[in-house]
């Protein structure tokens, strides 16, 4: 089965919050996409046009916005960047994606945005396109 | 951890991709990697996870002709990245199969 190539025709909007272990991979010693290039060449690879947004943290950082001493400083460092680029993202009818299950969380609570997970989408595409069934 | 207990639609997700591109896919009985043991501290339990997801991988032939892809970045980047500062002793055993650990994606995109 090969999928590469943007057999799909029909493009849609994506912006992309990475997780900040992936932004910190570095590159691969072979040259392919690694960490967040890896996402967002499979996302196109799927045929959607990608929204990179470099944003920082979302505050949630692991379990840090998960405790209640935290959510406040947690919210505030979310209102930073990643909070009103994926109230943007909406504005702009652009589907909300993210590698991080807490940043997903922490969007949600943040801003209502119900973010999915890259995967999901790919998987939807791909298969909505290519079914054997 | 967040694909076994909190959403496995993320990670039914990329078994369906890799059952749909003809990959034969095992899940390792191990939750993670051990991330959540290092992002807290838990130095000894964070090696006795390695310890146990090295053998689990061993067992399914771990190597050049097994690949290993998760769905979080930490878990992925803690295996492919952690296991030698935990396990000095094993530097080349661990090399061996870290050398094809990846995130899903970049294994799609490989």
């Amino acid at each position: 089965v090969s999928w590469k190539g943007n057999e799909f025709s029909e493009k849609t909007k994506v912006t992309f919050h990475p997780h900040c272990h992936q932004r910190a991979e570095g590159l691969a010693d072979d040259g392919l996409p690694s960490g967040t290039s890896a996402t967002v060449a499979m996302l196109k690879m799927a045929g959607f046009d990608v929204d990179l947004i470099d944003a920082g943290c979302c505050g949630m950082a692991g379990t840090f916005g998960y405790d209640t001493e935290h959510y406040e400083l947690s919210m505030q460092v979310g209102e930073l960047g990643v909070l009103r680029e994926m109230r943007n993202a909406e504005a702009r009818m652009q589907k909300a994606v993210s590698t991080g299950s807490a940043c997903r969380l922490q969007i949600k609570q943040g801003t209502g945005v119900e973010a999915q997970h890259p995967l999901i989408l790919v998987r939807d595409t791909l298969l909505g396109k290519y079914s054997r069934i | 951890v967040f694909s076994q207990y909190l959403e496995p639609q993320v990670a039914q997700a990329a078994f369906d991709i890799l059952d749909f591109a003809g990959y034969d896919v095992k899940v390792l009985p191990s939750v993670g990697a051990g991330a959540s043991f290092l992002s807290k501290g838990f130095i000894g339990e964070a090696r006795t996870h390695a310890e146990k997801v090295l053998s689990e991988i061993k067992a399914l032939g771990g190597g050049a002709d097994v690949s290993v892809v998760g769905c979080e970045p930490p878990e992925v980047y803690c295996l492919k990245h952690e296991y030698v500062s935990l396990l000095p002793e094993r530097r080349a055993e661990i090399e061996s199969i870290t050398k094809n650990v990846w995130l899903v994606d970049e294994f799609f995109c490989a």
